[in-house]
């Protein structure tokens, strides 16, 4: 559905996005995962011809981003970080705005409009300048004008900033339905980890420009069940008598037990053979089913300070 | 159309709910047209009300001191207070510096004499002036002029005096003659305004004179809210947003110049009916619209673009709201300045009078002068139309173009 091919962009001497290769599943839900400065906000401006690139390749939906960019717009939407929206102006004054600039207009305009506000859940406060309006109704205000246009991609940059959970709720179940009933592509990019977690099928882990893991859901959370032990003095024999057992992998300084239903007897089994020789166990990660985890694993927690 | 009347209606929406930018736009440069339109007509018409405080203290032993002091009291806009004869100097200067008294003028005692000298060199230092330096300039003039024009008929009607057997033998009317010398007008002397349709005998008012100044500052006004809105909703990133909608840069440029078009055009309406209705209202002189509605329009509408093309360029330009309002203010303040708005071109050094030529405040003001002071029509105005016009082509292909940059580097519209 959405097709990058060595995608990259650069501002000044700074890499964003390096030689990115990456595909979003047609139907699905993919969580964008990444550290700040990552590159996730600027792929998706990208993915909507707000920002050039430098060079690369872009399919939407069946159009390439060189020469068919009006159509990419048409059939995608992304909802911005910022609340970009018109804070002197009522929500029905917002959404009739973005709903007009969507082509639409009298009984049309009125039922999208109906419908955004019913799922925006703002129908008491219509008519009050947003301006009033607390941090979840905004983020819902802003969600919900982009879904005016009913898009066939919706792209999401940190979607529940700053909301409370009955909003932050409401948005990733709006999120889920529109993707069930419609079929809508999702690309769901977030620091939120437990969010992405529980909405996405697919998970894209970016950081400094490149994909550092991408993978289902399921797959890649079985890859954060993993156990890893740190292990010192292993020699190449015990390295091989390690390696020998079923579902674990071995590095000199490390022996990852993957998971699932073998994995009890997997660690036993190995904590077996190391018993009695020279290796010593310094350390024990992971194994907590924690996408967190597995994300500061690969990323490193080094501060990111843009 | 659906899109272009959704793009403008949104931003009437927002402006008409900017109670500051409306100030900013409407009510503050009524008042200030309302406020330097009398204040400076009533200190400069012919029937000024406005009577500046002046002491007199005529220590003269003889009796021209007295004819000085009468004179005086004849000539331009100054109350005269007469001081005792034997007033100390130090006392005059104390109320010079509280502001009860703005000049004086003390008559030495031996000023008659002076006058009467028949060598024709009179002792220098007869009459000493004293003067507030708060003062404007202009009114500082204002009483040295009166007061050598009323020492002149003093020594004339001394000379008239003097020679007045002569005059006799000769046959000459010397009451008619001393009378003439001391009338507060000449009619030998007439004054005409001479403007592009002829010669017209009404003194010019203040009214005619400020308002175009202020219009024009007002219009370019727009430059802050323009900022102010253009940059808020490039930060918040909803020109992004629009942008990702297919709404073009053009558009986007458009969006901004036609609502705040019209508001100048309201703007200029305001303006020109306060001094119309308002200003006599108050006791003011009316302001006269010249004879050229087109010529009004065209010129109104030239500046407006011109003035929302700088705004534009401002906005592209700056990273803030703030910085924008900043930059904007500073400019409209020099271009104001070097325009001729705040001191008249024509007093100008000769370098600054060249560089006026470089503010398209001075080609509107010009062009607002030819309309409502010269009689001037379409034709009258097109040099400065013409100029304004190109400037706001230049401005606005610029702003086009930063912000086009700006996109590319990726600071999105």
């Amino acid at each position: 559905m959405i097709v990058l091919e060595s995608l990259s962009k650069s501002y000044g001497r700074q890499k964003a996005l390096d030689d990115l290769s990456l595909t979003f599943r047609e139907g699905a839900i993919t969580g964008l995962l990444g550290p700040n400065g990552a590159g996730k906000t600027t792929l998706l401006s990208i993915l909507m011809g707000i920002l050039p690139r430098d060079r690369g390749q872009v399919v939407v939906g069946g159009y390439d981003l060189d020469g068919r960019l009006e159509d990419i717009r048409r059939i995608s939407c992304l909802v911005p970080q910022n609340l970009s929206f018109y804070s002197a102006l009522t929500a029905r004054e917002n959404l009739s705005f973005f709903g007009s600039l969507c082509g639409l207009s009298g009984r049309a305009l009125s039922e999208r409009m109906g419908g955004a506000v019913a799922a925006a859940s703002l129908e008491s406060f219509l008519d009050k300048r947003v301006e009033t309006y607390s941090g979840g109704m905004k983020r819902r205000l802003n969600l919900a004008i982009g879904l005016l246009g009913r898009p066939r991609v919706l792209y999401l940059d940190e979607p529940t900033v700053g909301v409370d959970a009955q909003s932050r709720t409401w948005i990733l179940e709006t999120i889920r339905r529109i993707n069930r009933e419609d079929g809508v592509t999702v690309v769901y990019a977030s620091h939120y980890m437990d969010e992405v977690e529980q909405v996405a099928d697919d998970l894209v882990i970016l950081d400094e420009g490149r994909v550092v893991l991408e993978g289902g859901r399921d797959t890649v959370l079985a890859e954060a069940d993993a156990l890893i032990l740190d292990v010192a003095g292993m020699d190449a024999i015990l390295l091989g008598r390690v390696r020998d057992i079923g579902g674990v992998t071995a590095t000199e300084s490390a022996v990852i037990i993957g998971a699932g239903p073998g994995q009890a007897s997997a660690l036993k089994r190995v904590l077996l053979v190391l018993e009695g020789t020279e290796a010593r166990i310094s350390g024990l990660k992971g194994g907590s089913r924690s996408l967190e985890d597995l994300f500061l694993r690969i990323t490193t927690r080094a501060l990111r300070d843009e | 159309m659906n899109r272009v009347f959704a793009i403008l209606r949104k931003e009437f929406l927002i402006l008409g709910r900017d109670r500051v930018s409306l100030m900013v736009l409407f009510f503050l440069p009524a008042v200030f047209i309302l406020i330097m339109s009398l204040a400076m007509g009533e200190l400069f018409s012919g029937h000024s009300r406005v009577r500046i405080p002046v002491m007199v203290v005529n220590g003269d032993e003889g009796p021209r001191g007295g004819a000085l002091v009468e004179t005086l009291r004849q000539a331009g806009p100054f109350e005269i207070r007469v001081g005792a004869a034997g007033a100390d100097p130090e006392e005059v200067k104390k109320l010079l510096r509280t502001g009860e008294i703005r000049f004086a003028c003390l008559i030495r005692k031996d000023f008659s004499a002076a006058v009467a000298a028949r060598d024709g060199r009179e002792a220098p230092g007869s009459i000493r002036l004293m003067m507030d330096p708060t003062v404007h300039r202009q009114a500082q003039e204002l009483f040295r002029l009166a007061v050598l024009g009323a020492a002149g008929k003093v020594r004339l009607a001394a000379f008239l005096e003097g020679i007045g057997p002569l005059l006799d033998v000769a046959g000459v009317d010397r009451t008619a003659l001393a009378d003439r010398a001391a009338a507060s007008d000449d009619p030998a002397v007439t004054i005409s305004y001479v403007s592009g349709s002829g010669e017209d005998g009404r003194v010019p008012n203040a009214v005619q004179q400020s308002v175009p100044s202020w219009i024009v500052f007002a219009v370019f006004f727009i430059v802050l809210p323009i900022g102010n809105a253009f940059i808020a909703e490039r930060n918040q990133g909803t020109f992004s947003r629009l942008v990702g909608m297919n709404v073009s840069f053009g558009l986007l440029l458009m969006g901004k110049t036609i609502p705040y078009f019209l508001v100048n055009q309201i703007q200029v309406a305001a303006m020109l009916a306060v001094g119309v209705w308002i200003v006599p209202l108050l006791g003011g002189a009316a302001l006269s619209l010249g004879s050229s509605p087109a010529g009004l329009a065209l010129l109104s509408a030239s500046l407006s673009l011109c003035a929302i093309a700088m705004a534009l360029l401002v906005a592209a330009l700056g990273r803030t709201p703030e910085q924008a309002g900043t930059i904007g203010g500073i400019l409209n303040l020099l271009l104001g300045a070097v325009g001729g708005v705040m001191v008249p071109v024509f007093v100008m050094p000769h370098a600054l009078q060249v560089l006026s030529n470089l503010s398209p405040m001075a080609w509107g003001l010009q062009g607002y002068l030819d309309l409502f002071l010269r009689g001037g029509g379409v034709r009258d105005v097109l040099p400065e139309a013409g100029l304004l016009l190109a400037c706001a082509a230049v401005l606005l292909g610029a702003a086009f173009f930063v912000l086009r940059r700006k996109a590319g580097q990726g600071g999105v519209v």
